[in-house]
């Protein structure tokens, strides 16, 4: 008899797929009262474009964000990775003054330390040097990451609103068996 | 660093040498971690940016604590709260006798931090004896945070290369990538395990292919006494063999080890494994000094 692979190709490989729901978290109130205790605390102090930054304006904040967006898109990071990126690069612009040529190096930064964080596999200074079509070095990567924790704290697990979705679509009933509603969430 | 005064190495932990050292000032010791920083690398390696950044977080009386992060030129160095000996230590101290109550209080503690850190979003993936440090009083502290991880959801493909080796689950030691707290639950009833049997390891294995072979064993045994039913989950135990010899010899260690609540943490489904928290509310530590309860 011939043996047949009845898997689908794209299910081989782990990507994609999800763990089955852990209901040690789930289940337990205490998770979702932790997160929206310490939600707070992950949030920008301030509006900076007003208080803090001269040179930069929100376009470019855009602009560096939409940057970092396509470079986990084209690279298939998590989905948390982004949002904890922007989380940095949100906070970091709060202690520090900076000149827009910065920025880019300080999305590139945010990046690397969110991947490093939260992804399976962190994105390469290598590799995020490329993204900036070599504008930024890796060593100025490196040396900025250390810039860039010492500024943040070393506070780097914020709760962003992704790390809600789960839930909120096991406390409402219905949503979990659509499986679009997660997709659209992220 | 002008601040500490080193006193002696203590060991090699995850990514650098940890040394015993005295704060110039205050006269308080401390562990001093330091991490090397190579330039051909990526940076801070993501196992030191987890660590400390967890740490910051789960304070706790059954977590070490971290009192400071130092950077200078190429390292960066981790002030930790002193522990006098780890759990190996303390047992190789005690030629195999233990007090049942000791072993109560140090899985008090264990669950305790673990229901602790569970619900803080936290993952540990690295529960072994030698990770578990002891202060004078006998508070027992979890060291080591090297492989942890905060697991925001949703949980995907993890390294399955985590947890040591005599201490991992079978559903990651047989390639599941996608696990969650249930793992940490595992470990802790192999070091549960260790602690009611005393220097005992469960599951030795050198190697991989080794620790999935004791596997085998344990699961057969644990099949035919338990008849464990199928749940859902990715783990499968399709590919496992009797080997009859070595069965024998382990059912009579098992059965000496077998314990009411043991058998509801070395489950092999993750699904079916108690949690932290169930842990915590279990019979066997009805009659425990309500303090070490609320801790």
């Amino acid at each position: 008899e011939e043996l047949l692979c009845a898997e689908p190709p794209a299910a081989c490989s782990m990507d994609g797929r999800l763990a089955m729901d852990d209901q040690g978290l789930l289940a337990d109130p205490r998770v979702l009262d932790n997160l929206l205790a310490l939600q707070p605390h992950s949030m920008p102090t301030q509006n900076y474009f007003t208080h803090i930054q001269t040179d930069v304006a929100p376009y470019m904040r855009k602009v560096v964000t939409t940057w970092m967006l396509e470079v986990v898109e084209e690279q298939d990071c998590e989905d948390q990775v982004f949002h904890v990126a922007v989380n940095f690069l949100d906070r970091f612009l709060c202690t520090c003054v900076v000149q827009r040529t910065q920025l880019q190096l300080i999305g590139a930064t945010c990046l690397l330390l969110a991947s490093k964080l939260r992804a399976c596999q962190a994105l390469s200074v290598e590799l995020l040097s490329y993204y900036t079509d070599y504008s930024v070095s890796p060593e100025e990567i490196k040396t900025y990451e250390i810039l860039l924790v010492s500024k943040l704290g070393w506070e780097l697990s914020p709760v962003t609103a992704i790390d809600f979705v789960d839930h909120l679509l096991v406390r409402v009933p219905g949503l979990r068996q659509d499986p679009n509603i997660r997709k659209h969430t992220t | 660093m002008q601040k500490y005064e080193k006193l002696e190495k203590i060991g090699e932990g995850t990514y650098g040498t940890v040394f015993k050292a005295k704060n110039r000032e205050t006269q308080e010791i401390v562990a001093l971690k330091r991490v090397r920083l190579d330039d051909d690398d990526e940076g801070v390696p993501s196992s030191a940016l987890r660590e400390i950044c967890l740490l910051k977080e789960l304070k706790h009386k059954n977590i070490v604590r971290l009192h400071d992060v130092l950077h200078s030129d190429k390292k960066l160095t981790l002030v930790f709260e002193h522990c006098d000996q780890d759990l190996k230590k303390y047992f190789d101290s005690l030629n195999g006798e233990i007090d049942p109550d000791i072993v109560k209080s140090f899985i008090t503690q264990r669950s305790n931090r673990l229901s602790f850190s569970h619900c803080k979003h936290v993952i540990g993936r690295q529960q072994k004896y030698p990770s578990l440090a002891l202060n004078e009083s006998g508070e027992l502290k979890l060291a080591d945070f090297g492989l942890a991880r905060a697991f925001g959801i949703p949980v995907r493909c993890y390294s399955a290369e985590v947890v040591t080796l005599w201490y991992r689950p079978p559903d990651v030691l047989f390639g599941a990538k996608l696990y969650n707290t249930s793992i940490d639950m595992w470990s802790a009833g192999c070091i549960f395990a260790v602690l009611k049997s005393v220097t005992q390891i469960l599951f030795m294995g050198e190697s991989e292919d080794e620790g999935q072979y004791t596997f085998t064993v344990f699961l057969n045994h644990e099949q035919s006494s338990l008849g464990e039913g199928e749940g859902e989950g990715q783990y499968k135990s399709t590919s496992l063999h009797l080997e009859s010899t070595v069965h024998l010899s382990y059912s009579k260690y098992f059965s000496k080890i077998r314990h009411r609540r043991l058998n509801r943490l070395l489950i092999c489904n993750p699904a079916l494994r108690m949690s932290a928290e169930d842990a915590m509310t279990h019979s066997y530590f009805a009659d425990l000094l309500p303090s070490l309860h609320n801790g």
